[in-house]
């Protein structure tokens, strides 16, 4: 994969939550580069400060509860010194994210429609016919059947997978250059999980799209990732390309998250990170 | 993996929590509790020694010294019959609380008998039970409390069971939530799968169960019935006026007001807010301690 | 929504047929007979003459016929008359309840008003200054007797500093103006909505929290959208809801209330006749006053739940559109 500038650049990142004798070191001196078009994936078991990297590189961290050193930088921006307007113009427009559990993530009182006319009339300065017609692409766009009846409904009338993909199309008819998905699988069965990566895969490729993947899952990470960043209580242990990481893990606790996937193999001789690999990219090539 | 995360060796900060000295210590260090406890021991020294330390009795009428204003030999003033309102204040404080305490208790046992029943009872029977209920909620309790009052001669014992009688409604809905998600819980299906009788696991469980959120709930049904017993008294619908209770210091304040006897309105009324807003604090307390998710202020 | 609509008036049934029950048994239970209150004490008549008398009046039927009888009584109108005065009762509590609905429309709508504004900000700035001031407050009305409060006002600004009447909705031997019936209002309407206004407070800044915790709201905000719009549309309307709910089933807390504030201002309302007849034992006024309270109340929180349902899209898409 070409790495070219990177587009978003985390520079020795720490988080600490609480403080005195409370305080929780979350993530530790955390360095990674995100290039154009390029997708990271960041593993590890819950609780390893995986989720907190997320919500420090949108600034979504409560700053009362919460103190970030180091220097996170998108598109050659210092993003930690921004003030709430430059957060907005960046939020969403620039900057999407999908959140762990679809149904929640969507105001309950609203259409799902209503929610994506009002982001697209305040990012993109569109009128509401315009912005419709916008919001029922980008639901189609992810594979949505009916797009305007889906418009429609409200986040409780849909299963969770076709929230989740509704929660794609949302993010996406921005037009980000970067996404954040932390966990987007871990509330959805097997079949709405594949569906999942299959339309993440294919609008990561239409639009050139830089994600940073952040899961639990190996499986979604083989399948998305070009590199693969694995960490534990809020270092980073180890990083390279998934293949080499997958196929030749230089750390135990990787190679303890790679055997602890469960797999239907019929060759116990191939190592377990091999057909994890080869598993899961056969698929997306098919 | 669980090998991996023991060998750092730290405890997640949530299971700390779970032992019983360190819920104590959470409970104490509460600023809810930390203003609300201190006042209750004040109160309860108050109401148990305080008679002993005042000079003057309760009924001690002194004609030289009508409606007089708080100095330093009334502290907080006289009443039209020259009795010391410090004083009356403190038997008050007996009287207004034991009434409270007594008529929650009635309604606590009242309350989970029929919660219990309904709980456990068929579902038909629970429907019936519950739909009485939110009717008997929908009406203004002090209405049927001023309704049952207007029959019959005023006495300690009764204003007791109408206040007990009116709000034991509250922790009927309690039990009977605890009981139903009691039986719905995986590991009491499997003792009746297994066998168990269904009384005798509801009785052996429920109480460690329900026993928390129990406690809350008493805590601040003791100051609700501070406030009720206050009002009938104020009324004259409640302890007999010959008692002192706060209510009945107030009714007579109320007497005395146009006469400018501001004492006499200023500090029972004081009494009965700093009590039940210390209950209150320490029932917050325990209800973030109950139920973490719920956090201060509701 | 039709359908819901009469799923719940039939819920309402149970509540009203109680309700009357209770005026009933207050009816019933009154001490001495109706016959003799009606012609002034039993020995002015025969035994055979008071049968009789009792006999034309009903009173022979059994319990239920005479409960039948009654409430048909009732639901047409007939409420009896006044044992004090003689008045028709259906006309005393006729004017009553326009009083009271006044004075609890006013205080009412200053609660909800109040809360939501010091609710909100409470629960937006946690743990501030403002929000310790707030909820302070909060919990020191939530402990004040609606009663002792009155007392308090009457004490300050009619006996000390004379700017306020303290009783009454008129002054008598005054000319009756909107002036001086505003200036009645304003300390019991005061006092209402310093009293009750406590729990409201806590309700709406618990809700406010919770919206700001929850996962939509940081979604819409991890969307960059601008202040205004996560006000109108993510917290005022998320945590509008339980604020409603709160509101019908704390009515009759809050209408207990009142009937003790109209008391202590000898205000001319249902809570005042009802607290007179309740000590003075005028049972007729008393029953009158037990069914209209009670049907407010079961009105009031009918219209609350509709409201909640028609701000829940789950129950109008369940009801369909209608």
């Amino acid at each position: 994969m070409t790495v070219k500038t990177p587009l978003l650049s985390i520079n020795e990142l720490s988080v600490t939550y609480g403080s005195g004798t409370d305080a929780v070191k979350a993530v530790r001196n955390l360095s990674c580069d995100i290039g154009c078009a390029e997708v990271v994936g960041l593993v590890g078991e819950s609780g390893s400060g995986k989720s907190t990297v997320a919500q420090a590189i949108l600034g979504l961290l409560d700053s009362d509860n919460s103190a970030i050193s180091g220097r996170i930088e998108f598109s050659a921006d210092n993003v930690l010194a921004y003030d709430s307007a430059q957060w907005r113009a960046v939020r969403g427009s620039r900057i999407g994210m999908l959140f762990q559990s679809p149904e929640s993530s969507f105001n309950p009182v609203t259409t799902i429609g209503e929610q994506m006319l009002e982001s697209l009339c305040w990012h993109k300065a569109l009128s509401k016919a315009q912005a419709k017609t916008a919001a029922i692409k980008a639901l189609s766009d992810v594979g949505m059947p009916r797009p305007d009846e889906v418009f429609h409904h409200y986040a409780f009338e849909l299963s969770g997978g076709m929230c989740q993909r509704a929660a794609l199309a949302l993010a996406m008819s921005l037009q980000p250059s970067l996404l954040l998905a932390d966990e987007p699988t871990a509330s959805l069965d097997v079949v709405a999980q594949a569906e999942l990566v299959r339309w993440m895969g294919r609008v990561q490729k239409q639009r050139q799209l830089a994600m940073l993947v952040i899961s639990h899952d190996l499986n979604l990470i083989a399948r998305l990732a070009d590199r693969i960043l694995v960490m534990y209580q809020g270092e980073i242990l180890e990083q390279g390309p998934t293949r080499s990481v997958l196929e030749n893990p230089q750390h135990d606790y990787t190679r303890a998250l790679i055997n602890a996937v469960p797999r239907l193999t019929k060759y116990p001789s191939i190592s377990a990170g091999e057909s994890l690999y080869q598993a899961n990219t056969e698929e997306v090539q098919s | 993996m669980d090998a991996l995360s023991t060998d750092k060796g730290q405890v997640p900060e949530y299971f700390r929590y779970h032992q019983k000295t360190a819920l104590l210590r959470t409970f104490l260090r509460h600023p809810m509790t930390r203003v609300g406890l201190p006042g209750l021991l004040i109160i309860a020294i108050a109401a148990v020694l305080g008679p002993l330390l005042v000079p003057y009795g309760a009924d001690e009428p002194d004609l030289a010294a009508i409606f007089a204003v708080p100095s330093w030999s009334h502290w907080l003033g006289t009443d039209q019959l020259g009795r010391d309102l410090l004083a009356r204040l403190l038997e008050g404080a007996q009287v207004s609380l034991s009434v409270a305490i007594i008529a929650t208790l009635f309604a606590t046992v009242l309350g989970c008998l029929y919660g219990f029943v309904a709980g456990m009872g068929p579902v038909w029977l629970d429907r019936i039970m519950m739909q009485f209920l939110d009717t008997l909620l929908s009406i203004p309790v002090l209405l049927l409390v001023i309704v049952a009052q207007a029959f019959g001669e005023s006495s300690v014992l009764k204003v007791i069971a109408v206040i007990g009688l009116a709000s034991w409604m509250g922790t009927a809905r309690l039990m009977r939530t605890e009981c139903r998600r009691l039986m719905a819980a995986d590991y009491i299906s499997a003792a009746l799968v297994g066998g168990a009788s269904q009384f005798r696991l509801a009785i052996t469980h429920l109480l460690p169960n329900a026993a928390a959120p129990l406690l809350v709930v008493v805590t601040v049904g003791v100051g609700q019935a501070v406030l009720i017993e206050s009002t009938l008294s104020f009324l004259n619908l409640g302890v007999p006026s010959t008692l002192p209770s706060w209510g009945n210091l107030l009714g007579n304040g109320m007497s005395s007001l146009l006469g400018g006897a501001w004492w006499m309105v200023l500090f029972p009324g004081l009494m009965i807010v700093f009590t039940v807003a210390s209950i209150n604090l320490v029932g917050d307390g325990l209800r973030d301690i109950v139920d973490p998710k719920r956090r201060a202020g509701l | 929504m039709l359908r819901y609509l009469a799923l719940r008036f039939g819920s309402a049934i149970p509540q009203l047929l109680l309700i009357s029950l209770l005026a009933f048994i207050v009816m019933k239970a009154a001490p001495g007979s109706p016959v003799a209150s009606l012609v002034g004490g039993r020995e002015f008549m025969s035994a055979t003459d008071f049968e009789r008398v009792a006999g034309n009046l009903g009173l022979n039927e059994p319990l239920y016929t005479q409960y039948l009888t009654w409430l048909s009584n009732v639901l047409t109108g007939n409420w009896g008359y006044s044992i004090k005065d003689g008045r028709a009762v259906s006309e005393v509590i006729w004017v009553a309840t326009l009083n009271t609905g006044l004075l609890i429309g006013i205080a009412g709508t200053g609660i909800v008003l109040i809360s939501l504004l010091m609710g909100y900000v409470a629960g937006r700035w946690a743990q501030s200054p403002v929000d310790y001031a707030v909820s302070g407050l909060a919990h020191i009305s939530f402990a004040t007797p609606a009663f002792w409060l009155a007392l308090l006002f009457i004490l300050l600004f009619s006996v000390e500093l004379d700017w306020l009447p303290s009783s009454g909705m008129v002054t008598l031997g005054q000319p009756d103006t909107w002036h001086t019936r505003l200036l009645h209002l304003v300390l019991p309407v005061l006092t209402i909505i310093l009293a009750h206004a406590g729990p409201y407070i806590r309700l709406v800044r618990g809700s406010v929290r919770d919206v700001l915790s929850s996962d939509y709201y940081r979604a819409a905000v991890a969307r960059g959208l601008p202040r205004r719009i996560l006000l109108w549309r993510y917290e005022l309307p998320n945590a509008l809801t339980p604020f409603i709910t709160w509101c019908g089933v704390s009515l009759p807390l809050l209408v207990g209330g009142t009937f003790v504030v109209e008391w202590v201002f000898s205000w001319p309302g249902i809570g005042q006749l009802f607290l007179k007849s309740a000590i003075g034992k005028n049972y007729t006024v008393l029953m009158a006053a037990v069914l209209v309270t009670g049907v407010m109340v079961i009105l009031g929180n009918l219209i609350a739940d509709l409201l909640v349902a028609w701000l829940n899209p789950k129950i109008r898409r369940q009801y369909g559109r209608a």
